[in-house]
């Protein structure tokens, strides 16, 4: 009995990487681009039924909503040999086709318009499955559909399954220069306030961090969006590697989330995922162990979140670690590896709570070769992460400040009246970073007393 | 003397009476007289009284095993008469020898057509004071008749020169019209002449059976003895050559034996054309007459190394098969050796050749004679056959000394020793082939004598948990005498003659009715590599062939075929006479050349060759080859057919949750299932609808899957239920035929671990569920409550304790679940190697199963930890339940209770714990200690 989940795909960004997932998840499995099991895979063990369902022609489809405001990318999708892989029920375009226009609003908006017609497909598909364990969404933050059609389907997904997982792959946008999109803090304070109040786990994708990485461990000068996505993909379907190979542990998405996250704010999580390959460059590792791996996932510059380790008089730590190794792997070589992490300080951990590094081992596909014996991704929740939301914030506060360009935002519905929106969101994050940092020190077990007292003045 | 004298008076009348119906008195005084010498006499033979007793009694033996009981009752007869009867004295007269060896002659030929008067004045001559005609009475006829006309015939030609006092000739020619007997005379060397000469035969007694009835065999007419009364030392024998068995060539070299008290022996033959020879023994045995005594003492030597032999082949009993075997290959080599003595006899006597001392014994030591009458004799020293022994002791002795004197004959390389023990030894070791070969073939030890040195125990039956353990057992007293080349594959025997059992009773156990069996393989491997082609089987082959095929063309030799006829020929199973035949169609020479070859060939012996190497090499080719081929086949059996490894996967997968946590899905729906109808009373039959329901929710064929539920209905009123339905249970259907590796008190181990991951799991699970969805509400009214509200810090408090709880429970899940899955790969591993055979995998399975009992605490040592676990599920659970039940509820004491008694229970784990974190070696206890400190990394 499986743990299906529904992945959702929002915007430009999101069809991209979810595009890449499923391309990707398709080479794992076995399945063909038309959505049929290959010959050699017809005697797998894995557990295909969690992200695809079989139609009445033994045809794999995945468990996808492909949504988006504007055609070119999904149109992008239908041309590819993946066409046939979806259900074309499942592919829904605006009619309007004019996009989101990277306005948060106007894509918040839009959801609210096309509510029904949107839930009328993940009802249908929640309904296809017997035990829906959650819902992965895929979007960036910055832009319009992803970032606002994303918040509005998270608030409605809310209300519809109060009880069902919502994992989010949230690709935050680069803060280190002048953004594309001048509007982009505007979406991201405001899609981070529904990021925090209406997800169980969002999964921080620093495009930053992104490129910094295929610059620097793939060797790329200037990263294509493929490339990316291809990075994004990677670590998505790392993260779900347990769930579909299942093992011995971990076998739901819930048990990998529930121990990374202490308190209900504090559910983003970083990623790193290491060896990395790309298509056409060599790697740089050549060997392969456990320890090697967990050490390099440890180390800041293999992180897919560009963090300081401090800031404001702060160390930032591990608030729990999650990493997740495939391929041949003795157990004993895990303990010895954690025994050494331990011993070389390798992991800051917090001080008012246990401190953990699980791990999960699961299988790799049989079906791609790799080049490496192990690979590993970490999942780790630690709070250096308000750097990130700092850095936001920063951005944010500059322009909120001259309310420059706020006029697209006025003209919908929600921003007509006030901008409270706009505060209300901002207080959100800040007490998100607050309890981040909070949560460095060891009296953070007083936390609750603190907030009580503080808001209660 | 005359003490002893008195003391057989009466019984010296009464014999005396007995045989003369004269009472005795002065008048027969001469007699009474004879009677107390030969007494004496007799008295002094018998010094050697023991030895005596056992030459008649081995002779005796000897008949019986030839077939030949009349004889030998016959035997017995005439010993016992010539113990009982009086030797009769006669006037000393150097024609009487002659006129008697006449008579006898007679006698031999046709006993109940002599004409006694014929002889009555020899009688007359000689008992003419009494006036007794003995021959008649000897013979048994009418004595009135031969009364006072007595004419003898050969009177003439006794009376000739050649008798003369001054030379007798050893020899002399004779020819009685009325008795047909020629006696031709030899001419032989003056010193032996004078030896002869020297011979005092003047006083002859003579004894000579008495033929009583027509129902005696003829064959005994044949021969007649003389003793010499006076001289005490000479004994005449004469006899008839031609009509002749070798039976009666050693009866009569026996009874001569029994006679040779003296130290002369004169011995007439009696040729085809009825001429008497006197017997050259001079020339015989080279040299004086001692060595003739030499030569015949040998013959009875030899007889009596065979006694022990012959003795055990009488008293052989049928009820142990070894022995059967054994003791048939041995009468076959005692034939032979029958035979070719015979045929030496027979040579001797016959007088065809000179034969020296040197010779003679070149003769027989030509034949092996002498050795294999050793040898036997040295085998039935050391074996001792107790009635009381258990066959297979017995068995195994006789196998052990076998071996023992083979490898001893070849050390010393000696290959008579060596081909003649070969033999008994592949024929003793026939039986155990066989039932060797008959257990691997049909998985049952066919060993109704209890020979075999492995025992089946009957009360273990195969399906027995046990049957692995217990099933078979070595019987044996003195485990050393189990041969070394056996012993050492006696291990992979057992193993393979289990497998065998346990694949018949599987239904898949296949004969290889093609493959050679054991018995032909042991005996080729010994004969190819001994080089002995098929020599030493020979002339028994031959007879083997003989006796099945029945091929005696009795016209092929008219000769033995005419003069054989009073013997039973028509015993087809006489093999001893049918080996007769055989050989005499042999030339003499060529059995000779044979024999030479067989010498020859085999001192060629390779001297790298050894036995125990060609034993060794048979053992490790033959027998373990079929032995690894059974052990294989189980092997293939159970991985293939019964897909064992398959099972193990599925228990690991669903009671071992190693494939994810379906298992604690299905359970967790399944007793969901029963808790709707709890309140009602819970039957097996609700029970059983509520599991198949929940099959078919999982979309599982419930043909197809190994799971079903047991209920053991209790009288206890309904069960506290925490986790689980106590009496309900998931089980594993596994195949009958795989409780030789998984035994049911197994299964109850896998049972206690699933009922253990099925905690930790479901205190996962619990913990797991309790999200954050209560605080990722959807409006942001309750949102701002929540983190507004003055009781954010009770919350705050639980979502702590919550990970705290978590954090613990996932220490104790990857414990266990790491535990039980590396015991499973390296299980797995194990099976992975391709020399894996049922003994290890039950040894490995069992490996597995100790470390999943550690994995789920089962070990009475961490009944400590288990009971502390079992507290931190409790907290749990409750913890959940406040969770679950709504944080307005919660109380800052509930709380603080349930922290404390959490900090309780991991202390106390932490502190049972504490031994295995400085420990150097890596165990999943020691990862356990470590996971469940919390400042475990900043820590060092």
């Amino acid at each position: 009995m499986p743990s299906e989940i529904i992945t959702l795909q929002l915007g430009q960004c999101g069809n991209q990487i979810g595009m890449e997932f499923w391309k990707q998840l398709c080479a794992e499995h076995g399945i063909s681009p038309e959505g049929k099991l290959e010959p050699f895979a017809r005697e797998g063990s894995d557990r295909k039924d969690v992200f695809f369902y079989q139609a009445d022609d033994q045809h794999y489809i995945p468990r996808a909503v492909l949504l988006d405001l504007e055609p070119r990318v999904i149109d992008g999708i239908m041309k590819s040999p993946y066409k046939h892989l979806y259900n074309p029920e499942n592919v829904y375009i605006s009619k309007d086709g004019g996009g989101a226009g990277n306005n948060w609003a106007q894509g918040y908006h839009q959801g609210d318009k096309l509510t029904e017609e949107i839930f009328d497909i993940i009802d249908r598909e929640a309904d296809n499955g017997d035990s829906l364990e959650g819902f992965v969404l895929c979007h960036s933050i910055a832009g319009g559909t992803g970032s606002g059609m994303g918040s509005n389907i998270l608030e409605k997904l809310n209300d519809r399954f109060p009880k069902k997982l919502i994992q989010t792959y949230s690709v935050f946008p680069m803060t280190n220069e002048v953004a594309d999109v001048v509007v982009q803090p505007y979406n991201s304070v405001l899609t981070l306030k529904r990021l925090t109040e209406n997800a169980d786990c969002t999964v921080v994708l620093d495009n930053t961090a992104l490129n910094r990485i295929a610059t620097e461990r793939l060797k790329k000068a200037t990263p294509t969006l493929a490339e990316l996505n291809q990075l994004v993909s990677t670590i998505m379907s790392g993260s779900t590697s347990t769930l579909r190979y299942p093992g011995y542990m971990n076998n739901d998405l819930i048990s990998l989330i529930s121990s990374l996250i202490p308190t209900p704010r504090l559910h983003f999580l970083i990623s790193a995922y290491t060896p990395l390959t790309s298509d056409n460059t060599e790697s740089e590792v050549r060997k392969t162990t456990v320890l090697d791996v967990m050490r390099r996932l440890l180390q800041p510059k293999n992180a897919m979140v560009t963090t300081a380790s401090r800031d404001k008089n702060l160390t930032h730590c591990y608030v729990s670690i999650l990493n997740i190794i495939q391929g041949e792997v003795d157990p004993s070589e895990v303990h010895k590896s954690l025994m050494r992490i331990r011993e070389r300080k390798l992991a800051e951990f917090i001080p008012w709570g246990p401190a953990s590094i699980q791990v999960a081992l699961s299988k790799k596909s049989p079906y791609i070769t790799t080049q490496h014996r192990v690979s590993g991704l970490m999942l780790a929740n630690h709070t250096g992460i308000s750097s990130l939301f700092d850095r936001m914030c920063d951005h944010y506060d500059k322009l909120i400040k001259r309310e420059a360009f706020i006029e697209n935002f006025r003209r919908l519905p929600m921003f007509k009246d006030n901008l409270d929106e706009f505060n209300d969101s901002r207080e959100v994050v800040q007490q998100l970073m607050d309890e981040y940092r909070a949560a460095t020190r060891k009296d953070y077990i007083n936390f609750g007393n603190k907030q009580a007292g503080a808001q209660g003045e | 003397m005359s003490n002893f004298l008195k003391s057989i008076q009466p019984a010296l009348n009464e014999i005396v009476y007995d045989i003369t119906g004269v009472t005795l008195s002065d008048r027969f005084n001469p007699y009474k007289k004879l009677f107390e010498d030969t007494i004496i006499h007799r008295s002094n033979i018998n010094v050697e009284k023991s030895k005596v007793e056992k030459n008649i009694q081995g002779l005796k033996e000897k008949y019986i095993i030839h077939a030949q009981d009349k004889k030998a009752d016959l035997l017995q007869f005439l010993i016992k008469r010539f113990n009982n009867r009086p030797l009769l004295d006669h006037s000393p007269e150097s024609e009487f020898h002659q006129s008697c060896v006449q008579f006898i002659i007679s006698l031999a030929r046709k006993p109940l057509e002599v004409d006694l008067d014929d002889f009555s004045h020899l009688l007359y001559e000689q008992i003419e004071e009494a006036n007794f005609n003995w021959p008649a009475y000897l013979l048994g006829n009418d004595y009135q008749k031969s009364t006072g006309s007595i004419d003898w015939h050969g009177d003439e030609s006794i009376n000739d020169d050649e008798y003369d006092d001054e030379k007798i000739d050893s020899t002399f020619n004779q020819n009685d019209s009325i008795a047909e007997v020629n006696f031709d005379s030899k001419p032989i060397d003056d010193i032996e002449q004078q030896n002869y000469s020297l011979l005092n035969r003047d006083i002859i007694t003579s004894y000579w059976h008495r033929t009583l009835s027509d129902d005696v065999s003829p064959s005994l007419n044949d021969f007649a003895l003389f003793w010499d009364q006076n001289m005490m030392k000479t004994t005449h024998l004469a006899y008839r050559v031609n009509s002749q068995t070798l039976t009666e060539y050693i009866l009569i070299r026996e009874t001569l034996w029994l006679l040779m008290n003296s130290s002369q022996l004169h011995i007439y033959t009696i040729d085809q054309n009825n001429q008497a020879h006197i017997a050259d023994f001079v020339r015989l045995c080279d040299v004086t007459p001692v060595s003739i005594q030499e030569c015949l003492e040998k013959f009875t030597r030899l007889s009596n190394q065979f006694r022990l032999a012959n003795e055990f082949l009488k008293k052989i009993n049928h009820t142990c098969r070894t022995l059967s075997s054994f003791a048939q290959v041995l009468q076959d080599q005692i034939n032979l050796i029958y035979l070719q003595l015979a045929d030496i006899e027979k040579r001797c006597l016959k007088q065809e050749c000179t034969y020296t001392i040197l010779l003679f014994y070149q003769e027989l030591e030509s034949l092996g004679i002498i050795s294999k009458g050793e040898c036997i004799e040295r085998l039935f020293d050391q074996i001792s056959f107790y009635d009381n022994k258990l066959n297979c002791d017995l068995t195994l002795e006789l196998i052990h000394i076998l071996y023992k004197n083979l490898l001893m004959s070849e050390m010393i390389n000696n290959s008579i020793f060596f081909n003649f023990l070969l033999p008994l030894f592949i024929s003793s070791c026939r039986i155990y082939l066989e039932i060797i070969q008959n257990w691997l073939a049909n998985g049952i030890i066919n060993d109704p004598f209890d020979e075999f040195f492995i025992q089946r125990k009957i009360d273990v039956p195969v399906e027995s948990i046990d049957f692995w353990q217990l099933s078979y057992t070595e019987q044996v007293e003195n485990a050393s005498l189990i041969p070394k080349w056996l012993a050492s594959i006696v291990p992979s025997l057992v193993k393979a003659g289990k497998c065998a059992e346990i694949l018949k009773s599987n239904g898949v156990l296949t004969n290889h009715k093609e493959s050679q069996s054991f018995v032909e393989e042991f005996s080729k491997c010994l004969e190819e590599n001994l080089n002995l082609k098929k020599l030493t089987w020979n002339s028994l082959n031959s007879l083997h062939n003989f006796e099945t095929n029945n091929i005696i063309k009795p016209s092929l030799n008219p000769f033995i075929s005419l003069n054989l006829t009073f013997d039973d020929i028509e015993n087809e199973k006489n093999s001893f006479l049918v080996l007769a035949f055989n050989q005499m169609q042999i030339p003499k020479s060529s059995l000779l050349e044979i024999n030479r070859n067989q010498l020859t060939r085999s001192s060629d012996i390779n001297q790298s060759t050894n036995i125990e190497n060609i034993l060794e090499k048979f053992s490790e080719q033959i027998l373990l080859n079929k032995c690894n081929q059974l052990i294989n086949q189980l092997t293939d059996d159970i991985l293939n057919r019964l897909k064992y490894l398959t099972h193990i996967e599925y228990i690991r997968n669903f009671f071992l949750f190693e494939n994810g946590s379906f298992m604690h899905q299905f359970a967790l729906r399944l007793y969901s299932k029963l808790s709707h109808t709890i309140h009602e009373r819970l039957d097996a039959f609700t029970v059983l609808v509520s599991f198949d329901s929940t099959l078919t929710m999982f979309g599982l064929e419930k043909m197809q899957y190994p799971l079903s539920v047991i209920y053991q209905s209790t009288n206890e009123p309904s069960t506290t239920q925490k986790y689980i339905i106590q009496n309900v249970q998931l089980k594993y259907d596994l195949p009958k035929e795989l409780f030789i590796i998984i035994k049911p008190d197994h299964m109850d181990i896998y049972q206690k671990c699933f009922a253990f991951v099925l905690q930790v799991k479901q205190a996962k699970y619990v913990l797991d569920q309790l999200v954050f969805s209560e605080f990722r509400v959807k409006n942001r009214v309750r949102n701002r409550r929540l983190y507004r509200h003055q009781s954010y810090q009770l919350h705050h408090e639980m979502f702590l304790l919550r990970a705290r709880l978590l954090h613990a429970v996932n220490a104790v899940n990857n414990f266990v679940l790491t535990t039980f899955h590396t015991a499973g790969e390296q299980f797995l591993d194990k099976h992975s190697n391709k020399s894996i055979d049922i003994e290890s995998m039950i040894n490995f399975h069992e490996k597995f199963l100790t470390a999943l009992s550690i994995g789920s605490l089962l070990q009475p040592k961490q009944q400590a930890i288990r009971d502390q676990l079992m507290k931190l599920f409790e907290i749990v659970t409750i913890f959940a339940r406040r969770w679950q039940l709504g944080f307005d509820s919660i109380k800052i004491e509930h709380i603080n209770k349930l922290q404390s008694e959490f900090n309780q229970t991991k202390q106390f784990i932490s502190i049972v714990l504490k031994p295995f974190l400085p420990r150097m070696i890596d165990s999943p206890l020691r990862a356990l200690a470590c996971a469940l400190q919390d400042d475990f990394y900043s820590n060092v």
